[in-house]
């Protein structure tokens, strides 16, 4: 598991984000029931919101996985797949700082605030 | 991190394949913080010794001869594990032994023949391979030959 600290030089605190990789069955993808193995990142944090609403974890399970509902990029208003796990976590992390207006990029995606410092 | 174990039925040994997700530099990058997963195994193969930890940036580092890009991170990890099995022969032996036992003799030695000399090129890899386990995808292109040659 790696852990991905966060500074906020305006309120002087850091959060952080854990991003791990595992190897289990996955509820919504063992629809098949034939218990097979998924791997894959989760993503998540205790951190809320500035609305006060919990952040919720993220399951990926392939580079084409984009944020904002599997369609585009965060950062980059892309609609490509990511190139490396480096760029796929970047901008996980991106969207978890900085949260997103409703419909960004004409994603569909809910509003969410931003990480609360 | 994700540990999968191996159970080996003809010597109830269990093997170990762990996927580690790391965040920091890599020695061919360009001095650039990068999260990137490493896949290592307790498998020997044949020769007794080890696999390089390989280094997967994305879906394109795939095991040797596993076809590229992979699907997603389970077609990914799967296709490893595939390989350090088939390395390590794991029930060839056993195949080999309840067949009729003149032939698979023969055919074992020659087989092992073929075998020892992949191990040499092995050899090679894994020179490269302790020297600098970052430098996996090097050490890969030698390990997917001799995969090809146990394969048969």
């Amino acid at each position: 598991m790696a852990t991905y600290r966060i500074y906020d030089e305006t309120a002087g605190s850091t959060k952080s984000v854990s991003v791990d990789f595992l190897g289990n069955i996955l509820a919504s993808s063992d629809l098949a029931f034939a218990s097979d193995l998924s791997y894959y990142f989760r993503i998540k944090t205790t951190v809320r919101d500035t609305d006060g609403n919990t952040i919720p974890e993220t399951v990926v399970l392939s580079l084409d996985e984009l944020v904002l509902n599997g369609v585009k990029q965060r950062r980059t208003d892309t609609a490509a797949a990511y190139t490396s796990i480096d760029d796929m976590i970047q901008d996980y992390l991106y969207d978890f700082v900085n949260g997103h207006s409703a419909n960004q990029h004409s994603s569909g995606v809910a509003y969410r605030a931003p990480m609360a410092f | 991190m994700a540990t999968v174990q191996i159970f080996h039925e003809e010597d109830g040994s269990t093997s170990t394949v762990t996927v580690s997700l790391q965040n920091g530099l890599l020695s061919d990058s360009l001095m650039e913080n990068e999260s990137y997963l490493t896949i290592s195994t307790s498998i020997r193969k044949v020769d007794g010794t080890v696999f390089p930890t390989y280094v997967i940036r994305d879906l394109t580092d795939v095991a040797p001869g596993a076809s590229s890009p992979a699907v997603n991170f389970t077609t990914l990890v799967n296709g490893y594990i595939e390989y350090f099995v088939s390395q390590a022969e794991f029930g060839q032996s056993s195949s080999s032994s309840s067949s009729s036992d003149g032939n698979s003799e023969s055919s074992s030695s020659s087989s092992d023949g073929n075998s020892e000399s992949s191990s040499s090129s092995d050899g090679n890899s894994e020179s490269s391979s302790s020297s600098s386990d970052g430098n996996s995808e090097s050490s890969s292109s030698s390990d997917g030959n001799s995969e090809s040659s146990s394969s048969s």
